[in-house]
């Protein structure tokens, strides 16, 4: 009867990253085998953007020089979907 | 190439309504980037670097720090511009989804005796949101969102901006209003769909 149970659940919550690490990854399971749930992700994370372009605010003028000099020196990735994330979760972050 | 903001682009109405904001020129640029087009991700970087700074500062509350996030996030956005599949969403969702991520991980990794400052949280975002909410100089999606959080009952809108603004996990949203949590994961999920419907609906 435990409403947290219910995978589905946690659409909402893992759209605005409240969900704390290891629920995160278990929900992230889910996703990968659960289609509905990743078009609802996908739908509720616009709206989850749309709080995020709510203000803008300009930075510094040097800081596009100190991004353009740090790429020059980072090496992109290969196209393995959740190579970052899975990275990050072994390191335990 | 210097397409700067894109915004001629925004003539573009045929596009399906809530998209006005998915620039197709934002997911070129991004393929580009993906590509190791550094001039290309440098326009993807005058795109959105203030829609990034003000997300980061309305989260970290500290332009320095917000400064070290939007770096971070502009750097993660070349590093792994590989695994942008547009046909998952727009360029410029992708970045703010990451800019969000790393935001709320700064603001947890300093968050210690969180828990004290809840309810401080809850009456910040009451607070701020009266405030923002009248401001006129804002643009129409700004308008649109603003209105569509208002059109929100509060028990839907504060979870939403709790965990949004405030980086909480769903656990100290229900701390924080003293509601059971799976009521809580359920407003953040209906709340999102309203608003996701309301700003379709609106823009």
């Amino acid at each position: 009867m435990n409403l947290t149970d219910d995978p589905h659940l946690d659409v909402g919550a893992y759209v605005l990253h409240a969900l704390p690490a290891a629920e995160e990854a278990a929900f992230e399971n889910h996703l990968a085998s659960c289609l509905p749930c990743r078009l609802e992700a996908e739908q509720l994370s616009k709206a989850a953007v749309g709080l995020g372009a709510a203000e803008t605010s300009a930075p510094s003028a040097d800081l596009r020089r100190r991004v353009l000099d740090q790429i020059a020196t980072v090496r992109q990735v290969p196209p393995d979907a959740f190579a970052s994330r899975s990275r990050r979760r072994r390191q335990g972050v | 190439m210097d397409r700067g903001t894109g915004s001629q682009r925004k003539g573009d109405t045929q596009g399906r309504r809530g998209e006005s904001t998915d620039d197709p020129g934002l997911d070129q640029l991004l393929v580009r980037a993906a590509d190791g087009d550094e001039e290309a991700f440098a326009g993807l970087y005058e795109a959105l670097v203030d829609t990034v700074m003000g997300l980061a500062c309305r989260v970290v509350r500290d332009k320095a720090q917000a400064e070290e996030v939007t770096q971070d996030v502009m750097v993660e956005v070349w590093r792994t511009a590989k695994q942008f599949q547009p046909a998952r969403g727009a360029a410029r969702n992708w970045v703010l989804t990451l800019a969000h991520r790393r935001a709320v991980d700064r603001v947890r990794s300093v968050a210690a005796g969180r828990a004290r400052e809840l309810r401080a949280a809850v009456r910040e975002q009451e607070r701020s949101f009266d405030t923002v909410a009248e401001e006129v100089e804002v643009r129409e999606e700004q308008r649109v969102v603003f209105r569509c959080l208002t059109e929100l009952a509060r028990e839907l809108r504060l979870p939403l901006v709790l965990a949004y603004y405030e980086g909480l996990t769903y656990a100290e949203v229900a701390e924080a209003l003293s509601t059971p949590p799976g009521t809580i994961k359920s407003r953040m999920r209906q709340g999102l769909k309203r608003l996701y419907d309301c700003m379709e609906a609106g823009s």
